[in-house]
């Protein structure tokens, strides 16, 4: 197996939140926490995931915009080929230690596109000034030289030699992105980072954009980043992909082979949200309810426990699965303390036709209805725990509500962390429903 | 690489290019900034070290050069005070890094100008400062100063004509009690017997001084101090912004009274001081349009070409703050006018300095029979500050492409 051109190992960036009078630090937000994959020459690595999961983060983490909490981004490309491991453990190639001199030529290698064609060019520079200030930071003083090599690219990416005195707001957004796409490209690096470079774009001007991106690639044999929120995008441009969830990956491997046989019930929901051009199959879309935890406190054991369709039940009970994450979804919100219990008594007022007050029953009913839970469940001590809990919360004793609920159901989700799993050569998933079908692996530092 | 990829657009040798570097390399106008700054700086140390306190410093060059004959033939009789080394520093600032690339980029320039001539008043405020400008800066060159003759004093500009009970002696032709002006003092003359319109052309002279030193010094610090505290954060913000509110709180005109009570009033100490605790508006103004700025995409994309944190404050921020400065800095400009000439009216100036408010003092007693003394100097003072007001709302508009670019979607 030839070099990695990049690979990040365990690479993790948490924000501190300080307060008080003395700046302590109180806690970090855990925007990256511990990724691990592998680029390879010529290879497109999709990091897929929703807002907030810490794609964009890993990705300026990656090419150091932004100074890693822990962990190795080793970048193999340029002239750093076969270095070895020096004796104290530290790789002479990880992008995270470069000192100044190594970081400005990591900077000719490795080039990003960003996500905002709008705000990504210097409103008072001209577009080809703007290009061509990579040239000049890394010392070409030959002003002729810089405007050919401009003039050339921007024809290359679709645009005419004449642009380079025009001001980016005198280009379309598609344009523009093209524009960007020469300026990642002008110091003809290895390897680039594409930070959701289509999802501020029009669906026709996307598709043009991931067609040149592609072209573009194939003919100078780049490496590239793509990060992206739409499973439909990165299955076009991408040859592997990542799929990242409260900055940890949970799901990686060949684009062909995830879209096909997804193992974690997160990258399920992702795919099944890819519309399709059929108006008759009726698509049975995933809904994931609820807000993306915070990654200041993100939950125990398995991340997506708290919004999965397919977390697994207790041993010894026996649910709809649907109930089920009614069930946990009711329990973390009595964990909270966040049912209103006024606003559900209106509502029952609402729902019910004579105007004389509500009874518990009807409180009830109506909780029970909110969060989807049946009015009857078929296992008998969990239907007995509900009840109890319910009753408890009528009663405004939400401590002991959250007890009930609490000691009675509780899925292994939450208390272990999942393992990577390899299913097939090189896909790998972090799924307990997994840990049964694959051997457990292990990437290590040591791991390259 | 390389050769296994024929289609790879230009590879570029970069070992090779980074060798080559150096003073060859600096921009157009910083090297003009050099051969023009560097004789005025000699010429200064040479003030400063040969030149005795009641020698003329070209005079006194002269003699050294062995060039006496032809600087006397040019009357070249010069001796520069430290304000005008200055202020002729500033000048060339002005003319290398603002003309200089408005003339190597015309595409910008044109921009621009299509932008700003649609604002007619402001184009007709932009002529007046230009011929101020000029007036103030050859007007010297041409006008000797005015010198007082007790003989000439109130004599009445051209058509105009003054009671002959108010006057010495009338230069023109007195008839019936009445003193008819001439051409020989077309505004008049003061009090004094100064001739009012050489008065103004000195007068305009100091006008610029004012307008250019103050501009320079709290450019300097408002954009340094305000990029600087944006871009670094933590205690360097804390600790420049502190410093900021103490300038804002300070009672500017309180110091200038007493230090003027101690060491008497010049208009060098009048720019300093007020210059030096003025800075601090433009500098939290610039602060919070930086702050917005460093946020862009674009100062992430240079940060990410490897360019240095000087390039990007200098090239990125700092040019995107420019609408914001220079509608700061148009706006503090004639308040530094109206300060000057309201000091010298309520008698706290320099006395013997020729400028616009010490004319407008010296009508102040007669302003029942000579009000050409105060009229003259008063409008050209209300039309210069307004052609200020004009210029910074029509920049404003003109330096702000995006602002453009919103209102034709």
């Amino acid at each position: 197996m030839t070099e990695p051109i990049l690979s990040v190992r365990n690479l993790k960036k948490h924000y501190p939140i300080k307060s008080g009078l003395l700046n302590r630090k109180v806690g970090a937000t855990k925007a990256v926490d511990g990724i691990s994959f592998d680029v390879h020459p010529g290879e497109t690595v999709g990091l897929v995931g929703e807002s907030g999961c810490g794609k964009s983060t890993a990705a300026t983490s990656i090419i150091r915009l932004e100074d890693a909490t822990d962990g190795e981004v080793i970048f193999n490309g340029g002239n750093r080929a076969s270095e070895t491991r020096r004796e104290d453990g530290a790789h002479p190639n990880d992008v995270t230690e470069f000192n100044k001199r190594e970081l400005k030529q990591f900077r000719r290698d490795a080039q990003m596109i960003f996500q905002d064609p709008s705000s990504s060019f210097n409103p008072r520079m001209t577009v080809g000034s703007a290009v061509a200030e990579l040239l000049l930071v890394h010392g070409m003083d030959d002003k002729p030289r810089r405007r050919a090599i401009v003039e050339d690219l921007l024809e290359r990416v679709g645009l005419s030699a004449e642009d380079y005195d025009r001001y980016p707001h005198e280009f379309s957004g598609g344009q523009k992105q093209r524009i960007g796409l020469a300026r990642a490209l002008v110091l003809n690096p290895d390897f680039i980072v594409a930070d959701e470079p289509v999802s501020a774009l029009d669906v026709s001007i996307k598709a043009e954009i991931l067609s040149l991106i592609n072209d573009l690639q194939e003919k100078y044999g780049m490496s590239m980043l793509f990060i992206s929120h739409d499973m439909s995008v990165i299955s076009k441009v991408c040859d592997r992909v990542a799929v990242m969830y409260l900055g940890e990956i949970v799901e990686i491997g060949d684009v062909d082979e995830i879209f096909e046989n997804p193992q974690h019930p997160y990258t399920e929901a992702l795919l099944s949200a890819i519309p399709t051009p059929d108006p008759r199959s009726r698509n049975e879309g995933i809904e994931l309810k609820g807000t993306v935890p915070s990654p200041t406190n993100p939950p125990s054991g398995c991340r997506f426990h708290t919004r999965c369709h397919r977390v697994i039940q207790p041993p010894d009970m026996e649910f709809e699965q649907e109930s089920w994450r009614a069930i946990l979804n009711f329990r973390d919100r009595v964990a909270q303390e966040a049912i209103d219990l006024e606003s559900i008594r209106e509502n029952a007022l609402g729902s019910q036709d004579s105007g004389s007050g509500v009874t518990d029953q009807a409180i009830k009913s109506q909780i029970r209805s909110e969060f989807g839970i049946p009015e009857r469940i078929e296992e008998p001590t969990a239907e007995t725990a509900v009840e109890e809990a319910l009753d408890a919360l009528v009663n405004e004793d939400t401590d002991s509500a959250r007890e009930h609920l609490m000691s009675t159901f509780e899925t292994p989700c939450e208390t272990s962390k999942p393992e990577q799993i390899e299913h097939e050569p090189g896909h790998r998933s972090a799924c307990h429903l997994n840990t049964s079908k694959g051997k457990t692996v292990e990437l290590t530092p040591g791991d390259d | 690489m390389a050769t296994e990829q024929p289609d790879t657009f230009d590879e570029v040798n970069w070992e090779s290019v980074r060798s080559s570097s150096g003073i060859v390399n600096l921009a157009l106008k910083t090297k003009l900034m050099l051969i023009t700054t560097l004789p005025l700086l000699a010429l200064w140390l040479y003030d400063r070290v040969a030149v005795g306190q009641r020698e003329k410093t070209f005079v006194q060059l002269g003699k050294d050069l062995g060039l006496s004959g032809p600087f006397e033939t040019l009357g070249l009789t010069w001796n520069p005070a430290g304000l005008d080394y200055i202020f002729i520093f500033t000048i060339f600032l002005f003319a290398f890094y603002m003309i200089l690339p408005l003339y190597e980029n015309p595409r910008m320039t044109r921009y621009y100008w299509k932008e700003f001539k649609r604002n007619r008043p402001a184009v007709v405020s932009l002529v007046w400062l230009a011929f101020v400008f000029v007036v103030g800066i050859i007007g010297p060159l041409f006008i000797d100063k005015p010198e007082p003759d007790i003989l000439k004093s109130f004599q009445p500009p051209v058509y105009a004509t003054v009671d002959t009970a108010n006057i010495v002696q009338c230069v023109g032709e007195a008839s019936g009690g009445t003193c008819q002006g001439t051409w020989q003092h077309p505004l008049g003359t003061t009090g004094s017997g100064r001739d009012v319109l050489a008065f103004m052309v000195h007068g305009t002279t100091i006008t610029m001084k004012i307008a250019f030193i103050t501009t320079l010094i709290v450019a300097l610090i408002g954009i340094s101090v305000g990029t600087i505290s944006a871009y670094s954060g933590g205690w360097v913000d804390e600790t420049l912004m502190r410093m900021t509110d103490i300038v804002l709180a300070f009672p500017t005109l309180i110091f200038f009274l007493m230090i003027t009570y101690i060491y008497g009033a010049s208009l060098g100490l009048f720019i300093v001081i007020f210059a030096t605790f003025a800075w601090g508006g433009a500098a939290r103004y610039i602060r919070s349009k930086a702050l917005s700025v460093a946020e862009e995409e674009f100062i992430d994309a240079t940060r990410i070409s490897g360019a240095s944190r000087y390039r990007v404050v200098r090239r990125h921020i700092v040019p995107n703050t420019a609408s914001s400065i220079i509608t700061n800095l148009t706006l503090l400009v004639p308040g530094f006018l109206l300060a000057e000439a309201q000091l010298s009216f309520l008698g706290l100036g320099d006395a013997g300095l020729l400028s616009w408010g010490q004319l407008i003092a010296s009508g102040r007693s007669s302003l029942e029979y000579a009000p050409w003394i105060i009229l003259a100097p008063g409008f050209i003072l209300f039309f210069t500050i307004l052609a200020f007001n004009f210029l910074g709302d029509a920049l404003l508009d003109a330096l702000n492409p995006e602002a453009e670019s919103e209102a034709e979607k």
